[in-house]
């Protein structure tokens, strides 16, 4: 070989190999960069350090660290429930119920709906210190209340964005705009799954409506799109197209897998082509597939007595099911499952989004399935490195919303960037304490913040990955979930 | 692996040193992997950044010259890199080890050369190249293959022999046209290639060139990039009209538009002097920017992100540049500066959008394409009429004598209001909130030297003008204005501050809901005069009451209400006899005929690109650290980067003149890019592989002669053609060789970067659904139009509240069988089978598709319900069009999916199979219901569903 050829490839590829260490040295400890090293379309130039099966992208990896948290449930309440009325209890704001709010706490604030100076509004509800460690929860939710020394309050959350669509995207992808991986997405790319006859990463819905921000809150992004999350449903396929066609049925299916394999296996010898090996792979893996997810999808396989303890019914599109649901897929080795519950948004705008009628009906709602889910996993062991997480988008101003310029019919609240309360349990995080304190009416954080950005760093970094160095290259960034602005691991909530 | 044979090599560098140093080549490579991440754009560690060569030969904060050209012994650099102080030595050890003796040497003997700096190579404009002389001189087909021949020469390796002409034919019509070859056209080609084989090549390439689905396949490249969707984004996602833009490209490919004229039109076709329908509509290029109309949306925050997301599309659509990472600091590895970022932001920055509810500016474009010229004339007469007409308004507006009143009294039923006295006048403020469907009631004592009344001047003002400047605030519709005194005065009409706004002014007097008004938001002071139908005298003492309701909200939650303004009134006639004017009569009575033709002709309005006009441009700033509340130095005028000279001579400082850049022979890197992106469109992989990077983060070319080669001469010679491009590669031998490969040679060069074989890729998202289309023999060939819904798997259409439905035509129906590029796009929901084979859901530019391989992508194939119609399809086209026996039908069914004529082994396979299964279903009559009439369909279906999934049928 010409020696100056060699030389200048070697030079180049040591560039690059700097360029694009998120693969080889500082991330490329996932398996997404593996997986994208065996597609050999792209990313290839960095060899990687073993060789990976190419027929199986998902399959599970040791984290780069040693983790607590193996698998994590989601639990999101779309529209963002008023904390305030559920975890957050301030005696003080119960003092100022319908005087004006103090201008020093508007000043500078945007507002969704809010218009001039709005009245304050107390908490809606009674509340009561529980447990040992002698947490506030409100009467609303009677059975979550026996849980809380196994919960980890998070009273400090602040996020960047005010309106739902953007709001969620901050969750889930850590951009406001479209376009960017979710959670789920980063966790399966980094690490796998552990059952390759599931999907990674499941979605499950509830209340009747998707995401605003639609599918793209459990996308891939710019990731493959093999991480991208799998919608789940407890009524119809579980799966989309997992249902044979009419006319076929699972032996007519096995006599076209084998045909189809002999053939594929034929043009794999004549073309030498890797990803002929792999398409064979597939359709094996897909079949799998159509037995085992509607086996692990039938809750009807409960004992009635797990039934009525998460008050599942089935055929049903229920939170109560999908709770049970998510049970049943962590159980099976499912890595990231991600629940979202419509009908939070407590505006006070009609009669459904009022803290006085629709919000009582969601706690109603959520209340004996959590509670459910938290014991039946405690009780199966799998709470130990389950990580289970409960939050909205944002949280609720302590004021009442005033809509148009005009207080509205019934009680509600706007949107609230500056503080709302996240709660988790399980694996790797101090069970029974409240972290962060905000001001006496609940609207700004008073100490220990944790941005959005902060909780990111935080799960990622109790799965056993390094936040600030998963990374993946686009539009010129190393992009990560946590972002390029400053975030750290909240250390005071770790166990 | 190359670390390890990195040190031995090493040991070879002296060999080369009589050789005098490049810098590119020998001295970057060590700067960027060992310097300029502290060093660089990002960290200029000790004020020493190895960016730009004036950085890097200044002194550094020690007050030692880092690099003294000649002067290796001077230069702090050669001190630190050879210290064995643990304080001094660069790179610092917690950094990473010493430089090697190797390179250390480099950098001094380039040093002592005078230390030439190069730019990186794609910063450079592409040289001319000759086609390098070689051995094996009978493979050469033209003058690429002696480019690509020279590397394997150089590698000591063959190429490989020619494909079969059944997959050649195959490989050419899905890389020209995305759809496959037919059984007659197979026919006619094996036949012609018997006879003379480059001939019946050269003919394949004319007809398929000429097809008319040329421009659909190409198209679906293009809108991966233009981010293309049929909805806007985010709130509701709601529909926004954007196929007549798609089918203007794909007409654009069809017509072979030069990629110049293709790139000026889609930046800033309005900007051309008297634009066409077409010309306008291309423009929504950058109007699939996402809009958020979810109540409680802050316009202006969405606006700024779409001027972002146009800089960024733009600098990787066209230059392979990323510029995310300038928004918040300079380019760590490139020559761009922070601020630069915003000089070219300020090009993006003066358009009219402004994620409003209606999605305005719009084009209409007309239902009968014949019209086109018609709509264009008029728009263009009319925009010309009504800037004479505003300047003429501006100009009496200006010397008119405008009187402060002398008293104001300012009142609301919803509205606490006040008023102070301020620059001479007294002004009205809102003092409490402002609900929706607010009205002031506004008395007005004029200042007693009035003795009649013929014009009142409305100015709407910010609450903070200072701030309101670069960050507005919300702004307000006056929805109805009516004047009174005693009785009521009529007002004959009311006229603006700009040419032509979003709503009729005269609305205003109309109560139809809409007016005049900053919409939706004030970054300066507004006004609107309104003029009285006759110059009304005034009494001593009389009061008027004017009154302004204001009914507008944004987004349905943010009532648009003006929080501040004053009144000036005149008696100067010349506005009430402006009414009786009949120039402007004349000009107005054309506006309107114009106006109601425009309406009356028009199919739908189409979201497009308008400039802002000159009164009211904004202002660009620099923002911190990226955060648009943020802002920084104003940028006087929009420029392109330091790094890439200045626009050409005679272009102009907007987007015009820098879609002319980017097509001038300036520019060092469109051409390069678009070949680019045309090559990996057709090898799976790029000469230059990160498509979207061509910076120094990016890879190098594999034939970086071979690229410069066909950048000059798709720009010179070949005047921006791209199909001219397209027959010159897809006619060289390097295109035409066989994909079979060993596991050896695969290890080799796993990614086929040495071209030593032709290409095998997985078909794409779209040609996935064409080609069980053109298979199922169901395909519909119709052009163009409004995007149709294919069949959906149940469970697939969840859109959030939004009703909107997802309506399959029947079966048999034409719209249920139309290529994927017309696809309904919902950002929010796309079609589950193209994201299932990794078709972007285009929220964001890309300009790449990373293919997967997943057993998601088994199930859509095989079960969804557009795909088992396929089966079903091409079960009856083998049981009732295919004559001969058993295996006559399969093998033709073999060969419709993969172009093919099968073995007798594979024939044989599926002999047996169907058999088995027609057995079956014999046996088990009820299984085959919903699927077949009888058994034998049954089992054709079944076969049908094995052939469309093989791995030969979902390659190209």
């Amino acid at each position: 070989m010409n020696p100056e050829i060699l030389l200048r490839e070697l030079q180049q590829s040591a560039l690059e190999q700097h360029t694009r260490r998120h693969f080889m040295r500082d991330c490329a400890t996932g398996l997404g960069a593996l997986y994208l090293a065996s597609l050999g379309k792209g990313y290839a130039l960095s060899a990687p350090a073993v060789s990976p099966d190419p027929a199986a992208p998902l399959l599970p990896t040791m984290p780069p660290f040693s983790a607590k948290v193996k698998r994590v449930i989601y639990l999101h309440m779309l529209g963002a429930p008023s904390t305030l009325d559920l975890f957050h209890y301030k005696p003080e704001l119960a003092k100022y119920n319908g005087k004006e709010c103090p201008k020093e706490f508007m000043e500078g604030q945007r507002f969704a709906f809010i218009q001039g100076v709005p009245k304050l509004l107390g908490p809606q509800f009674p509340f009561k210190q529980y447990g040992q460690s002698g947490a506030w929860v409100s009467d609303q939710l009677p059975h979550l209340s026996k849980h809380v020394d196994d919960l980890t309050f998070v009273h400090t959350m602040v996020t960047d964005q005010f309106n739902h669509g953007p709001a969620e995207l901050m969750v889930h992808t850590g951009h406001a705009n479209l376009g960017h991986p979710s959670i789920g997405s980063w966790v399966t790319w980094g690490l796998g799954t552990e059952n390759q006859d599931l999907p990674g990463f499941i979605v499950l819905l509830s209340g009747g409506q998707t995401p605003r921000a639609g599918k793209s809150v459990w996308g891939s992004g710019y990731l493959p799109s093999v991480y991208q999350g799998v919608q789940c449903r407890s009524s119809g396929d579980p799966v989309l197209n997992l249902r044979n066609p009419a006319g076929v049925n699972r032996d007519v299916r096995r006599s076209a897998l084998d045909a189809l394999a002999q053939l594929n296996r034929k043009t794999e010898t004549e073309f030498g082509d890797a990803e002929t090996a792999t398409r064979i792979a597939q359709y094996e893996m897909a079949f799998r597939m159509q037995m085992t997810a509607p086996e692990v999808m039938d809750i009807s396989r409960e004992s009635e007595e797990i039934r009525a303890m998460y008050g599942a019914t089935p055929g049903r599109e229920s939170f109560a099911n999908n709770c049970l649901l998510a049970r049943r897929l962590v159980e099976n080795g499912t890595r990231f499952v991600q629940l979202f519950d419509w009908g939070w948004d407590s505006h006070g705008s009609n009669q459904e989004e009022a803290l006085n009628i629709g919000f009582k009906k969601k706690c109603q709602d959520i209340d004996k399935p959590i509670s459910a889910l938290l014991a039946d996993l405690k009780q199966r062991g799998l709470l130990e490195d389950t990580l289970v997480i409960w939050s909205g988008e944002f949280g609720r101003t302590p004021m009442q919303e005033n809509r148009g310029g005009s207080e509205g019919k019934f009680t509600g609240r706007d949107h609230n960037p500056n503080s709302f309360t996240l709660w988790m349990a399980g694996a790797g995080v101090k069970p029974g304490i409240s972290y962060g304190e905000t001001d006496p009416l609940g609207y700004h954080v008073a100490s220990n913040p944790v941005h959005v950005r902060d909780f990111h760093a935080t799960l990622l970094h109790l799965l056993g990955i390094n936040p600030h160095k998963h990374t993946f290259p686009f539009q010129g960034l190393n992009q990560k979930l946590v972002g390029v602005k400053p975030s750290k691991v909240i250390k005071g909530l770790l166990a | 692996m190359l670390r390890r044979i990195f040190y031995p090599i090493t040991l070879l560098t002296p060999l080369l040193m009589a050789e005098e140093i490049q810098f590119n080549r020998d001295i970057r490579p060590i700067l960027t992997t060992q310097c300029t991440a502290c060093h660089g754009g990002v960290k200029e560690a000790g004020g020493i950044s190895f960016v730009f060569r004036e950085k890097a030969l200044a002194e550094g904060e020690s007050g030692h010259r880092t690099i003294v050209p000649g002067k290796p012994e001077e230069s702090e650099l050669m001190k630190r890199v050879t210290s064995t102080d643990p304080d001094d030595i660069m790179p610092q050890p917690e950094h990473g080890p010493a430089l090697p003796a190797a390179d250390i040497e480099k950098l001094r003997q380039w040093i002592a050369e005078g230390a030439k700096w190069e730019e990186h190579w794609a910063f450079e404009k592409p040289r001319a190249h000759v086609p390098p002389t070689i051995q094996k001189n009978d493979w050469p087909k033209n003058a690429i293959d002696r480019f690509v021949l020279a590397r394997l020469e150089v590698e000591k390796r063959q190429p490989n022999p020619e494909a079969e002409p059944a997959l050649l034919l195959r490989r050419l019509s899905y890389d020209l046209i995305g759809l496959p070859p037919t059984l007659p056209e197979l026919d006619a080609f094996e036949a012609a290639c018997k006879i003379d084989p480059e001939a019946a090549w050269q003919k394949e390439i004319d007809r398929l060139l000429v097809s008319s689905h040329y421009g659909e396949k190409w198209a679906a490249n293009w809108l991966d990039l233009a981010r293309y969707a049929d909805t806007e984004g985010l709130g509701l996602d709601r529909p926004r009209t954007a196929w007549p833009y798609r089918d203007w490209v794909i007409r654009a490919y069809n017509a072979d538009m030069t990629f110049d004229q293709f790139t000026i039109k889609q930046l800033a076709g309005d900007l051309l002097p008297n634009p066409t329908v077409d010309d306008r509509i291309a423009t929504n290029f950058h109007r699939h920017t996402q809009a958020n109309a979810e109540g409680g949306t802050d316009d202006e925050e969405f606006r700024v992100s779409a001027v972002m997301d146009r800089v960024a599309t733009t600098w990787e659509t066209w230059q392979g540049v990323t510029m995310g990472c300038v928004q918040c600091h300079s380019h760590p590895y490139d020559p761009i500066q922070h601020e630069e970022y915003y000089t070219t932001m300020a090009f993006f920055n003066e358009a009219r959008d402004a994620d409003l509810d209606q999605s305005f500016p719009l084009t209409p474009v007309p239902k009968d394409p014949a019209r086109n010229a018609d709509f264009a004339r008029w728009m263009n007469e009319r925009r010309g009429l009504l800037d004479q007409l505003h300047t003429a308004h501006k100009q009496l507006r200006s010397t008119t004598s405008w009187k402060p009143v002398a008293q104001l009294d300012a009142s609301s039923p919803q509205v606490k209001m006040e008023v102070s006295q301020a620059e001479g006048n007294h002004e009205f403020r809102t003092a409490s909130n402002v609900p929706n469907n607010s009205s002031f009631v506004l008395k007005i004592k004029p200042s007693s030297d009035l003795a009649s009344l013929t014009a009142l001047q409305i100015e709407l003002l910010p609450v903070d003008p200072k701030t309101a400047a670069h960050t507005p605030e919300w702004g307000s519709v006056l929805s109805q204005i009516r004047l009174a005194s005693t009785a009521p005065i009529e007002i004959a009409r009311v006229i603006t501050d700009e040419p032509d706004p979003f709503f009729d002014p005269n609305d205003s007097l109309r109560n139809n809901g809409t007016g005049w008004g900053p919409y939706t938001k004030i970054d300066r002071p507004r006004s609107c005069v309104l003029i009285l139908k006759q110059p009304y005298p005034l009494a001593t003492g009389e009061t008027l009451t004017l009154t302004l309701q204001q009914n507008m909200n944004a987004g349905g939650s943010v009532p648009l209400v003006a929080k501040r303004g004053r009144v000036f009134l005149t008696d100067n006639a010349a506005w009430t006899s402006l009414l009786s004017n009949p120039n402007e009569i004349k000009s107005l009575a054309r506006v309107a005929e114009i106006s109601g033709a425009l309406a009356e002709n028009k199919l739908i309005d189409v979201p497009t690109l308008q400039q802002q006009s000159s009164d009211l441009l904004r202002p660009t700033h620099m923002f911190v650290r990226g955060n648009w509340l943020e802002k920084d130095k104003r940028i006087e005028a929009p420029s392109i980067p330091g790094l890439f000279g200045k626009l050409p001579d005679g272009a102009p400082a907007n987007r015009l003149g820098f879609a002319q850049w980017l097509t001038s022979a300036q520019n060092p890197l469109t051409a390069r890019v678009v070949v680019n992106r045309l090559w990996e469109q057709l090898f799976g992989i790029g000469l230059v592989e990160t498509l979207e990077d061509f910076g120094s983060s990016g890879t190098k070319p594999t034939h970086p002669d071979l690229l410069d080669f066909l950048a000059l001469r798709f720009r010179d010679d070949l005047k921006w053609s791209q199909k001219s491009l397209l027959r010159e590669i897809v006619s060289s031998a390097a295109y035409r060789q066989s994909a079979a490969t060993t596991a050896a040679l695969r290890a080799e060069d796993p990614q086929n970067a040495h071209l030593a074989r032709g290409p095998r890729v997985r078909l794409s998202a779209e040609a996935v659904r064409d080609h069980g289309l053109v298979a199922s023999g169901l395909f519909v060939p119709n052009l163009f139009g409004p995007p149709v819904f294919p069949p959906m798997p149940p469970g697939g259409w969840t859109p959030f509240k939004s009703g909107e439905k997802w309506s399959t035509p029947e079966i048999g129906q034409p719209d249920r069988y139309r290529r994927a590029v017309y696809t309904y796009m919902k950002r929010s929901n796309p079609y589950p089978g193209f994201a299932t084979f990794d078709a972007p859901p285009r929220d964001l530019c890309t300009k790449r598709r990373v293919l997967s391989n997943t057993p998601l992508q088994a199930l859509e194939a095989l079960n969804s319900p557009a795909h088992a119609e396929f089966a079903q399809g091409l079960a009856r086209r083998m049981k009732n069009e295919i004559t001969g026996d058993l295996a006559a039908k399969i093998s033709a069914g073999y060969r419709i999916t993969t172009s093919r004529r099968p073995a007798a082994d594979r024939v044989a396979e599926l002999v047996s199979v169907y058999q088995k299964l027609e057995a079956d279903y014999k046996a088990k009559p009820a299984l085959m219901q919903g699927m077949a009439g009888s058994p034998d369909g049954a089992a054709f279906t079944v076969l049908a569903s094995i052939l469309l999934n093989l791995d030969e049928a979902v390659v190209k």
